[in-house]
């Protein structure tokens, strides 16, 4: 089944169970230390959610034509929090040793700007290249690669910041919150942005585009490299202690903002790197939107100003204010529902044969249950008196249908949910425009529209 | 009167651009053998290829040291003296990979007990650290020795170390004819590091002796 991460009869679904034990038994006894000082255990976990918690949903949202499925989400960030972070402790420790004894002077100042980057990034990677080898369907384009390699990222970086934020207060073993507050002012708020998100975005979208481009071997292998080395120099220059000299006062404590000035020169050029990365990978996948809904036969589903809308996170949003001042709260509320169908309508017609799909069919028929409902009502029909309908052209009044005997009620909009807000009486005459389903959208004279249950009507002779 | 609101269907994820096979049933469930296995060799190369280059290359060690004659101090394996620290009038540095410990003889003939030398001691110590948070004092005894240490996390700039460090000081007060040599031990190592050489100094520190 798509997307479904439990998938026992691939052998990578197994390395990464086994792995998530090994990695998840170092982790799991360093979360249990921490504990022991519940306050500042807390605190940590309170602040670094809340910078995770928005930059996942960025992250996730940035993939503006193909959401990823949670449950491959959840794993990546169980990769980055737990497998790869438990495992970097032990090859950490070993690598620095060994840099340590090779070349101790480089090691004092660069140990961790040479060891840390290759380790770190090597193991995130294989996080994403492990979920493409569990779920390969998932992996459409480069921005799928940035999806998963982002969330190894910050799932590690949640969990690599509680354990930088509790080291002084677990070596201590007073349990205080003084020296979280501190550490997160220099990892969150100085360097948030450039940490491991970034890193892993960068190997992951490489990654992804190695996999899944059409372009020459040559150039995929060359595209990968080159995300990987930029994510490499984006974690060495961070540990490196280059730029440091910026922080140097005259002997007295640098201000915060030249420590925000420090970190920003640090990470800013890969940052941007990433989000020029980003738009295009944006870019390649609109371009794919319009390619793949540009076959369907009717034209009405996907209007030009509607694909428009859905270019960024930005006119999507625009899009449903719109519609929230044109047709109120509910308005938005429907062109939200709109636009996840549109996106669902390309998602399956990009995996079927043809447009003759018969997956595609309850689709379109969402798509136009939607836009139905979007349709302001002129009037309210009524059963002993029509109100006038100011303004309402009825050019061709020929009725085809009359409403049986008992009458019927007429709603608004087709939800049933919603109370009706009319009856119409028996015999009246109508025209039916439109029909979703059971529900009929009629016209009657006077141009006043509404919705009834068109199994009840009676046909005109 | 009802209404079927028709499902969405199964909607995971794209497919392939047009134009583009989509990927065959069998292709997506045949077990992938080869990826798999280089992952599990490129993990394994990362963490055990460490830990067996690290055991394969001899362990060196400065061994019984002077901290300031007649203080000494047994380096733990691993430990090296090292001039990483600029001149040290009176005192010793050692390291180990990108770790860094400092012992110093602030007195000779000290008469308070260790817990004093180390509040006297924070308060003078990160005067080049752009930030600095020390944990809480506390008192402990190495092997047989009473102490007092503290760790701290900083964000440093200077010699000695740079960018995000985390370390640890530990004051002793090693008794002598009625007072006391103050040795006093810095220890700095980049963040996410210190817990590995955490056994290391406390080690150290409870080797500190005074040969006479």
């Amino acid at each position: 089944m798509r997307g479904t991460f439990v998938r026992p009869s691939q052998p990578a679904y197994w390395l990464f169970i086994i792995l998530l034990l090994v990695g998840g038994d170092r982790s799991l006894g360093i979360q249990l230390t921490m504990v022991q000082l519940p306050s500042a255990f807390v605190m940590s976990w309170v602040l670094v959610l809340l910078y995770a918690i928005p930059v996942a949903f960025l992250v996730y949202h940035l993939d503006l034509f193909e959401r990823e499925p949670i449950a491959l989400v959840a794993a990546a960030l169980i990769w980055g929090g737990v497998i790869a972070t438990g495992l970097a402790v032990y090859a950490n420790d070993a690598w620095s040793s060994v840099v340590g004894k090779v070349a101790p002077e480089a090691a004092l100042d660069w140990g961790a700007a040479i060891v840390a980057p290759p380790v770190e990034e090597t193991l995130k990677l294989m996080g994403v290249v492990l979920l493409f080898l569990i779920v390969p369907e998932e992996f459409d384009g480069a921005l799928d690669g940035f999806v998963y390699g982002a969330m190894v990222g910050l799932g590690f970086t949640v969990v690599e910041d509680t354990m930088y934020f509790l080291m002084p207060v677990l070596s201590s073993g007073v349990d205080q919150t003084g020296p979280v507050f501190d550490t997160f002012f220099i990892r969150v708020i100085g360097g948030g942005l450039y940490g491991h998100v970034l890193f892993a975005g960068l190997t992951g979208m490489g990654f992804a585009y190695l996999v899944t481009s059409r372009a020459v071997l040559s150039r995929r292998i060359a595209g990968f490299g080159g995300c990987f080395a930029a994510a490499l120099a984006a974690h060495a220059m961070w540990d490196s202690p280059i730029l440091n000299d910026l922080l140097a006062n005259g002997g007295a404590p640098p201000s915060q903002l030249s420590v925000i000035l420090w970190s920003t020169l640090k990470g800013l050029p890969f940052l941007i790197l990433l989000c020029v990365l980003v738009v295009v990978a944006t870019r390649s996948e609109e371009r794919s939107f319009r390619a793949i809904v540009s076959g369907e036969a009717d034209e009405s589903l996907f209007p030009e100003p509607e694909l428009r809308a859905l270019g960024s996170l930005w006119t999507r949003r625009s899009a449903r204010a719109e519609a929230g001042r044109r047709l109120g709260p509910a308005g938005a509320r429907l062109m939200g529902e709109l636009q996840s169908a549109q996106i669902d309508y390309a998602l399956v017609r990009s995996r079927s044969e043809s447009a003759a799909d018969p997956a595609l069919e309850p689709l379109r028929r969402r798509i136009r249950w939607i836009r139905a409902r979007m349709v302001p009502v002129s009037g309210a029909l009524s059963a002993d008196a029509l109100p006038g309908a100011a303004g309402v052209s009825v050019p061709d009044w020929s009725p085809t249908h009359l409403v049986p005997v008992g009458g019927v009620a007429a709603w608004a909009v087709p939800d049933p949910s919603q109370p009706p807000v009319a009856s119409l009486p028996p015999g009246l005459e109508v025209v039916v425009e439109s029909r979703i389903d059971d529900w009929a959208l009629v016209r009657a004279a006077g141009g006043l529209r509404g919705w009834i249950d068109g199994r009840l009507l009676v046909e005109r002779h | 009167m009802s209404a079927h609101l028709p499902a969405a269907g199964s909607v995971y994820g794209w497919g392939p651009p047009p134009g583009r096979p989509a990927t065959a049933g069998a292709a997506a469930t045949r077990p992938r053998w080869a990826g798999t296995i280089a992952v599990a060799i490129i993990v394994a190369g990362v963490v055990l290829g460490g830990i067996a280059a690290d055991n394969a290359i001899p362990v060196p060690s400065a061994g019984h040291v002077a901290i300031s004659r007649p203080v000494y101090m047994t380096a733990a394996p691993g430990w090296v003296t090292t001039a990483a620290a600029g001149e040290l009038t009176d005192g010793l540095a050692l390291q180990k990979s990108s770790a860094l410990l400092i012992a110093q003889v602030l007195s000779t003939n000290y008469n308070r007990d260790a817990r004093q030398l180390l509040q006297g001691s924070e308060a003078g110590f990160g005067a080049d650290a752009a930030q600095i948070s020390f944990g809480g004092e506390r008192d402990v005894v190495l092997n047989g020795k009473e102490a007092s240490e503290v760790a701290f996390s900083a964000l440093v700039s200077g010699d000695g170390g740079s960018g995000m460090l985390d370390g640890e000081l530990v004051c002793l007060v090693l008794p002598s004819d009625g007072s006391g040599y103050a040795v006093f031990i810095q220890v700095a190592a980049p963040q996410g590091y210190l817990s590995s050489i955490t056994d290391d100094v406390d080690a150290m520190a409870g080797s500190v002796e005074v040969h006479r």
